[in-house]
């Protein structure tokens, strides 16, 4: 669709060195789309998502047990490796319980760009962030508790980059940042009809490089891409509507998405965390700004935050609002072995699904490497087949 | 009269099947190490052969399976689940769930009440629940493969073979052999451990009677017993339970059209 989107998702760190180079300005690496990164883009930082490699590991099995999450172990594998040597900070939310331990795991692990600057046993410059983000994220107490604990990181930024972060500079972020939210609802809105005007996989290199690239350039570029189609009128392939679900999808995995469309499908909505999840609800303008983002970061529906339900209200709500409209003819749940949130809501969601919506599903194991997704192949073949007759 | 072929290419054989779009004409199997697609050729041409008849009467040739992609000279693709759905369908019009094992993969399809595919599950990326491990055991107990169902139905209880991983249960049959229990017990032990995991496909998609079992070890009546046993089904098992995703793909010959849209959520 854009091939400067096509670059950021092929050759991430070059593009990343490359800003840092023509800008001079910091980069910050950030864990799951929860991150308050519109606080980063508020202090002139540019918010990369840390993603893994998928290759072998070579460093972090020494570290980390081989049967946990194997999209963490690569990114600390990838961070141990050298390939986040351009960050000058690395953002952690409690998010799950493997995401969680790597503030520690990548602040011992992972060399640091400068040394601490330690005063009175605190580090003032800390190159490791920590967001408590709640484990209950809609019980009461929860707002004034996390807009603290963002409160406390805005000024660990301004102390270790030596700059206030002002209402304005925030302010300027949440523009930036739903103005490319917007663009990115946009490109959503065009996959609904059929043929959708933008395969799965372009759209998903879209979403890829809003979390790679700063939001006001990708919201200007993707606007751009968007007129010209919706001007031309092109449109992709016609395929088998399929609603895609998953764990963390980024270079290594989303050829799953190339996969489905060469089956016969067409991905034309999801519930992923480098997709809907990551921009579909815009940032409120009429609240102070802290607490705007506090709402925002909240309110991601990640499968980790859980209350009694298996399936939380919000969790639900997204799902429906990200289907309706969508004419979706089937379910494919792509989720990475050992992401137990997601394992765990997977048979409640499947049954739901179908119940409500009258949709099949298929499961499909993810293990976090490219052979792994070729291994699908087959299921996600049987599975068009069997709904496209 | 039209005539369609099917062949399923499958991790360990070959089979054909020509159909006239109403009964089997001909069926082959043969287990081949030869390239797919050379071999699916040869096997084709041999049974058109033993059938009097040419390639030009034969107006489709639809292909599944393992190595589908490989067999070049095929009009169409279907997925195996899609054809052994059909196949057993066919074969016993009652057929609600079909057992579908392989020598590499086993899974399990529901239909609706009116035949079609509704759901289908598979075993996970590895060789427990599948031919190749009652295979590998018959290897180790220096058994061939078709005395390892009466064997096993001949033990009086079964020795502990509890490990589902082909290759850890290598060490658990050779330590059993050593401490000295007796074969049958050991090929009981086998199929349990491979019933088991198969009898969780079963119980993982909810099972609908009738239960057709298809596929190579439905051959194996030690198997099925067990199967039924643990899993409370009563099989119906077609005569010739290898050829049945064969005959899907000849099915799926006859009457594959261009897809309909089905209506999507909205």
């Amino acid at each position: 669709m854009n091939e400067i989107f096509a670059q950021y998702c092929n050759n991430r760190h070059d593009m990343a060195r490359k800003w840092k180079q023509e800008t001079g300005k910091k980069v910050y690496g950030y864990f799951c789309c929860m991150s308050p990164e519109e606080i980063l883009f508020a202090a002139d930082i540019l918010p990369v998502r840390i993603t893994g490699t998928g290759e072998p590991l070579q460093k972090a099995d020494l570290h980390v047990p081989p049967n946990s999450c194997p999209f963490a172990r690569s990114c600390l594998d990838a961070g141990m490796q050298g390939h986040y040597d351009y960050l000058d900070g690395v953002v952690v939310p409690n998010s799950c319980d493997i995401i969680f331990s790597m503030e520690y795991l990548w602040k011992t692990l992972v060399k640091r760009p400068n040394p601490p600057s330690m005063v009175g046993g605190i580090d003032l410059k800390p190159y490791v962030h920590y967001i408590n983000y709640p484990e209950k994220i809609n019980s009461r107490g929860v707002l004034p508790f996390y807009k603290e604990v963002l409160s406390i990181f805005k000024q660990e930024l301004e102390r270790g980059n030596n700059r206030l972060i002002t209402d304005e500079d925030m302010s300027r972020a949440i523009t930036a940042y739903n103005d490319d939210k917007f663009q990115l609802k946009r490109l959503y809105e065009m996959r609904k009809t059929d043929p959708p005007a933008v395969s799965g996989f372009e759209a998903w290199q879209a979403v890829y490089a809003s979390i790679l690239m700063p939001k006001d350039q990708h919201a200007a570029l993707l606007k751009e891409s968007l007129d010209e189609i919706e001007k031309t009128g092109r449109k992709a392939e016609e395929g088998v509507r399929i609603y895609l679900s998953g764990s963390a999808m980024d270079r290594v995995n989303a050829d799953i998405i190339k996969v489905i469309e060469e089956c016969g499908g067409q991905v034309v909505t999801d519930d992923l965390c480098v997709g809907t999840r990551s921009f579909w609800y815009p940032i409120s303008t009429e609240l102070p700004p802290l607490e705007a983002i506090a709402r925002r970061s909240l309110g991601t529906a990640c499968p980790r935050s859980t209350v009694k339900e298996r399936i939380p209200e919000n969790r639900w709500a997204h799902i429906v609002n990200t289907i309706k409209g969508y004419d979706v003819e089937g379910a494919i749940f792509y989720v990475l072995k050992c992401c137990d949130a997601r394992l765990g809501e997977y048979p409640h969601l499947r049954d739901k699904i179908k119940e409500e919506m009258g949709l099949p599903s298929l499961f499909l194991e993810g293990d976090y490497t490219a052979e792994g997704v070729e291994q699908m192949r087959g299921r996600v073949e049987a599975f068009i087949e069997m709904i496209g007759g | 009269m039209p005539f369609y072929a099917g062949i399923d290419v499958g991790a360990q054989s070959i089979k054909v099947v020509v159909f006239d779009g109403e009964k089997i004409l001909g069926a082959r199997i043969v287990v081949t190490e030869d390239e797919a697609n050379r071999a699916a050729q040869r096997i084709y041409e041999d049974l058109l052969g033993e059938l009097k008849l040419s390639g030009s009467d034969v107006e489709k040739i639809y292909v599944t399976g393992w190595g589908a992609d490989d067999v070049l000279f095929a009009d169409g693709k279907s997925s195996e689940q899609v054809c052994a759905a059909k196949g057993a369908r066919f074969l016993i019009p009652t057929a609600r769930t079909i057992l579908d094992m392989g020598a590499e993969g086993s899974r399990v399809m529901k239909l609706s009440a009116d035949g079609i595919l509704e759901e289908f599950v598979n075993n996970s990326k590895c060789a427990s629940g599948t031919g190749s491990f009652i295979e590998l055991g018959a290897v180790y107990l220096q058994v061939p493969i078709e005395q390892m169902g009466p064997l096993s139905l001949s033990a009086d209880g079964s020795a502990d073979v509890s490990s589902t991983c082909a290759v850890f249960a290598e060490s658990v049959i050779i330590s059993n052999i050593h401490k000295g229990e007796p074969l049958e017990r050991i090929a009981a032990g086998i199929h349990k451990s491979a019933a088991t995991r198969v009898s969780e496909l079963l119980g993982r998609i909810g099972k609908v009677d009738d239960v057709v079992f298809v596929g190579g070890p439905a051959k194996n009546r030690g198997l099925v017993r067990i199967l039924e046993e643990m899993s409370g089904v009563s099989f119906k098992i077609p005569d010739n339970p290898q050829i049945v995703v064969a005959l899907g793909a000849a099915l799926q010959a006859s009457t594959k059209q261009k897809r309909k849209r089905r209506k999507g959520a909205t």
